[in-house]
């Protein structure tokens, strides 16, 4: 029995130790579910906090693409469009290839939500700022 | 709630202490309440407060009934009686390890410190999508961009979701990982019940706490 005791106190300790190299604050409210989840911040974190803050800008039913940019420009980021999806439900949310440079003008996507930097895309025309991204439209 | 329906009379039978038997109640509960909202989206009922909450009342109400008729068996469900202090205390050492456990992983869930990318990437969003359909959303789920949010998962987990956003009023990523320490206590509390000790059931929860992170 004592073996089962001391695993469990190591378990514990593991846990206890798994907290604290997760950063501090350790009291504070943290503003989304994926604040301290690693020793870095955790890519989400800006998503989580910018889609809410853009949903209202964005017509119900329009298509919209998430994504963080690579030098200015659209890439498979399937963390952000898939956590889009449940973030946008009343949206119609696509992969971010829609809105790559190599994409036909009239195929293009229509709303675009750039995290953490700007989209250079010369088709579209930014709509808002926000502290965690921007939003842009294709232009007319 | 539901769960007490068919867990209930059995949990009697098997002599299960109280704190066993609401914790299988309740995982019964969600797995009844999950497969009727199953069966409503299978013909076309959408789900909503009086859809989901009179069958669960029903299940309660029968649970209720069938755990009163065999509890007059039910009588030995203490656990066995430890023969000297020193096991009584260690008893209860043990016994506030599982508490401290448990109030490690609800301090990591509310400070932001652990989460699954699979709940953000698909239980989440199918969970939200449902829920606003109030039925299984086939749509989204044969949309083929997201092939990767696993259309042919078993749904267990969203219509967990949806179930209780549609008792709240919408669904929240932070009710979601709460969910973590609840059904850790849960299954410590089932195993306490069948092990009658408090010595595994510690050591099971520092195992499924630390993977939880």
């Amino acid at each position: 029995m004592w073996l089962i005791r001391a695993a469990s106190v190591l378990l514990i300790a593991a846990l206890v130790q798994i907290w604290i190299v997760r950063r501090p604050p350790y009291f504070d409210r943290p503003r989304t579910v994926v604040a301290h989840v690693g020793i870095e911040d955790h890519p989400l974190h800006d998503v989580l906090l910018l889609l809410p803050e853009v949903e209202p800008l964005i017509p119900h039913g329009a298509q919209v693409t998430v994504f963080h940019p690579k030098d200015g420009l659209a890439h498979n980021d399937h963390d952000a469009y898939l956590t889009a999806v449940g973030l946008l439900p009343h949206h119609f949310v696509l992969p971010p290839f829609t809105a790559n440079i190599t994409v036909p003008r009239e195929e293009l996507i229509e709303w675009v939500v750039a995290v953490g930097s700007p989209f250079t895309h010369p088709a579209y025309a930014p709509v808002a700022g926000f502290p965690h991204g921007w939003l842009y439209r294709l232009r007319e | 709630m539901a769960g007490f329906f068919l867990f209930g009379a059995f949990a009697v039978r098997m002599n299960l202490d109280w704190p066993a038997r609401v914790a299988a109640a309740v995982t019964c509960g969600i797995v009844i309440g999950t497969s009727v909202m199953f069966l409503q989206s299978m013909i076309g009922l959408r789900w909503s407060v009086w859809s989901l909450g009179i069958p669960a009342i029903l299940c309660a109400v029968a649970g209720i009934l069938g755990t009163r008729k065999f509890e007059v068996r039910s009588s030995n469900s203490e656990f066995r009686i430890r023969t000297s202090k020193f096991e009584i205390r260690n008893s209860k050492l043990a016994a506030a390890g599982i508490a401290v456990v448990i109030l490690l992983l609800l301090y990591g869930a509310a400070t932001g410190r652990m989460t699954s990318g699979d709940l953000l990437y698909f239980w989440g969003p199918k969970g939200t999508h449902f829920f606003d359909a109030r039925q299984i959303d086939v749509e989204l789920l044969r949309f083929p961009h997201y092939y990767l949010m696993h259309p042919d998962y078993p749904p267990l987990v969203p219509f967990a979701y949806a179930w209780s956003s549609i008792f709240t009023g919408g669904f929240s990523l932070w009710g979601a990982v709460m969910l973590t320490p609840l059904f850790l206590l849960i299954a410590v509390l089932v195993f306490r019940g069948y092990t009658r000790s408090n010595e595994f059931p510690l050591l099971l929860a520092g195992v499924l706490a630390v993977p939880c992170r």
